[in-house]
């Protein structure tokens, strides 16, 4: 037992660690970039960055959360799209806009405790589950739009995301908020030890009396309600919500998560590294923008940024292995 | 345990069924049979004159690309148009695909077609070369083929009505410079930028190339920024145009080649307030019309597929009846640029009503 504690202890430090090194990171990129183009390092242009990260950077917190969990939640893109056009559907038919959040939040909530269900009941492994969902809500919401955009949503509603106090976007604002909430959760909470436990050695939390069901069902429940506020927050954005909304953003969410440090393998990652990933990528792509690199080129260092930062993970994963 | 999954099992097939019996009559059958019906009309004296090479009624198969989009869904209204002005004399068919993915489908779907012996048969083919085989199969057991919208390299194909797209698309760049040239705006030197939904997909290609090759050949000097792709994502889109505005000050136009490209180019515009910057995108949506009443979006290509519909229906009818060999062997379907002058014509307004489905 105390060795298992040891080793929590470890990873957090390590986590520590790959924190400062992601923020070295992405000092040099805001570096580079302000050196390269005047434009970038307007506060215009970093409010614009912060709300082209915000949605992703929302749905990474809660892949963030499934990934340190052991498992991987493909459903993301397809809840994000269900979210968006639920919402969308009630609000146009005259439901009132509070009222139709936290519907579109409880519905999304529900497919997250069904994710659990297969996973924790049914045993079926996390891909194989989450894949499943992932095309079922998509058919799902294609036909109860008949592959239609729903558009002509009300004022109010389009005003979420046009909202910008002190000039900071609404959609920054919530992000910022959300990741405050779920590092609470990880550092603060039982869950979120929990989370983490189970996710370095399932044996072990189940012989030290965790909760399992909760946990398991609580890390979907979670992923699947972030994604239902960053599909509100999208539809706002985009003053209407199309059916294929969310399509590949899982990739964006599992990339974010390992580039912050997440480790596929479990028990490793956190919101800080998730945060910061989601930000290092986005900056990436909108610095090759506003530098007009040759889009594959930029897509292929992005691809090489995922792979070198789950490679120094293992190097050094090896060397911590070697020493103890 | 065995039991619990099996409980599992039972419900889930409970709520597919429930969700395929909600919807089943609505779009998710990939079959929409349409049959007008044969009426006394057809005994009338105006029957007379059409008589005399192929008795009718023919019977017509379309096959579009996909059923779950609005574009193939005019398409099919334009093919069944042909029918129930025809008096009875054409019957038509709809086919086709859920998903424009469903490349294999199509061909099953083609090759059912053929044995189930229609008069003649109208295809969108999602990829040409693949239904080449089914064509000449076609062909050999006396059923002529009229393909729309997608080439098929195949001589056996009666005739071919498309939208030019590197044309249409050079018909916004030669709009870009004259409204540039309207407002006292010298281009030389100054950007022009297109987002493009996908890398490689044939159509897009013809109609970025189509943009580019106009623009540079009008003003040789202009400068055309790196064409970004946005993964056919609204909110992508409009992150790509909101930072292009940003990093060029120069940026004076443009070109998105979808109508999710359109919709994202127009709220960048609407962020950032630079109404100045002329933007024109291909297709039609409620969205951008009204970013062009708003001011948000300069114009659009607005396609014809109603009219490619009706009229693969009455050319394939031609063939049948023996005048095959008059058609052309390829026909370009005109298409229109909506724009804030001339978008509430009434003409212009019957387009869009086809195309934007409430």
């Amino acid at each position: 037992m105390s060795s298992n504690k040891n080793q929590i202890k470890k990873v957090k430090f390590h986590v520590g660690k790959t924190e400062i090194f992601l923020l070295a990171v992405l000092a040099l990129l805001f570096i580079i970039f302000a050196v390269a183009t005047p434009v970038f390092f307007r506060f215009s242009n970093i409010m614009n960055l912060l709300r082209q990260t915000s949605i992703y950077g929302i749905v990474a917190l809660g892949m963030v959360f499934v990934i340190i969990s052991s498992g991987i939640d493909l459903s993301v893109g397809s809840v994000l799209g269900f979210s968006g056009t639920v919402v969308a559907l009630m609000v146009t038919n005259n439901i009132s806009i509070p009222v139709a959040i936290i519907l579109a939040i409880l519905a999304c909530a529900a497919i997250g405790a069904m994710n659990g269900v297969l996973i924790y009941d049914g045993n079926v492994p996390p891909f194989i589950a989450t894949m499943g969902m992932m095309s079922l809500v998509r058919a799902t919401l294609m036909l109860m739009t008949n592959a239609r955009m729903i558009s002509g949503l009300p004022e109010n509603f389009l005003a979420i995301a046009r909202f910008n106090p002190l000039g900071i976007p609404l959609l920054a604002i919530v992000w910022i908020l959300l990741s405050l909430i779920a590092l609470f959760i990880a550092r603060k909470t039982v869950f979120g030890r929990n989370v983490y436990a189970y996710g370095s050695n399932k044996e072990a939390a189940r012989l030290s009396g965790i909760h399992i069901r909760l946990t398991v069902y609580g890390t979907y429940i979670f992923s699947a309600v972030m994604c239902a506020i960053a599909g509100i927050l999208i539809t706002s954005r985009l003053s209407n919500a199309a059916p294929t909304t969310g399509t590949g953003y899982e990739l964006d969410a599992i990339a974010a998560s390992v580039v912050g440090g997440a480790s596929l393998n479990g028990g490793q990652g956190s919101v800080i590294g998730a945060f910061l990933g989601a930000i290092i990528m986005s900056t990436l792509r909108q610095g090759g923008t506003l530098l007009g690199v040759n889009s594959f080129i930029m897509e292929i260092i992005i691809a090489l940024l995922i792979i070198a930062a789950v490679l120094l993970d293992q190097i050094q994963r090896k060397r911590g292995g070697k020493k103890s | 345990m065995k039991k619990k999954v099996f409980a599992l099992l039972c419900s889930l097939t409970l709520v597919a069924g429930l969700l395929i019996g909600c919807t089943g009559d609505d779009t998710s059958d990939t079959t929409t049979d349409v049959v007008v019906e044969d009426t006394a009309a057809e005994d009338t004296a105006d029957a007379g004159e059409t008589q005399d090479a192929a008795e009718g009624p023919f019977d017509i198969t379309v096959i579009i690309k996909a059923t779950d989009s609005d574009y193939w869904q005019i398409l099919a209204s334009g093919a069944l148009a042909a029918a129930e002005q025809s008096d009875g004399m054409i019957r038509v068919t709809i086919d086709g695909p859920p998903s424009e993915l469903d490349i294999a489908q199509q061909v099953t779907i083609f090759e059912n077609a053929i044995q189930a012996g229609p008069d003649g048969i109208v295809i969108a083919a999602t990829s040409g070369e693949t239904v080449v085989n089914a064509v000449e199969e076609a062909t050999a057991a006396g059923i002529p083929v009229v393909a729309l919208d997608e080439y098929i390299p195949s001589g056996d194909v009666v005739t071919f009505l498309a939208t030019d797209h590197a044309a249409a698309s050079a018909e916004t760049a030669d709009l870009m410079v004259a409204q540039w040239e309207s407002e006292g705006i010298d281009p030389s030197g100054m950007d022009v930028v297109v987002i493009s939904a996908v890398a490689g997909a044939g159509v897009n290609v013809a109609r970025t190339n189509g943009f580019i090759d106009r623009i540079q050949e009008l003003v040789p000097d202009i400068n055309v920024l790196e064409t970004q792709y946005a993964d056919n994502d609204i909110a992508r889109a409009t992150d790509i145009a909101g930072n292009l505005i940003a990093a060029n000050p120069n940026l004076i136009g443009i070109f998105g080649d979808n109508n999710h490209m359109g919709v994202g180019i127009a709220l960048a515009i609407e962020e950032t307030g630079r109404q100045d910057i002329i933007t024109y995108a291909f297709d039609a949506n409620q969205q951008q019309v009204d970013a062009i009443q708003a001011g948000n979006l300069t114009g659009m290509v607005v396609q014809d597929p109603w009219g490619m519909g009706f009229n693969g229906v009455l050319d394939v009818v031609r063939a049948i009846q023996g005048e095959g060999a008059s058609l052309p062997a390829s026909v370009a379907v005109p298409v229109n640029v909506v724009t804030a002058e001339n978008i509430n014509d009434a003409d212009i307004q019957e387009l869009l009503s086809q195309h934007i489905v409430h």
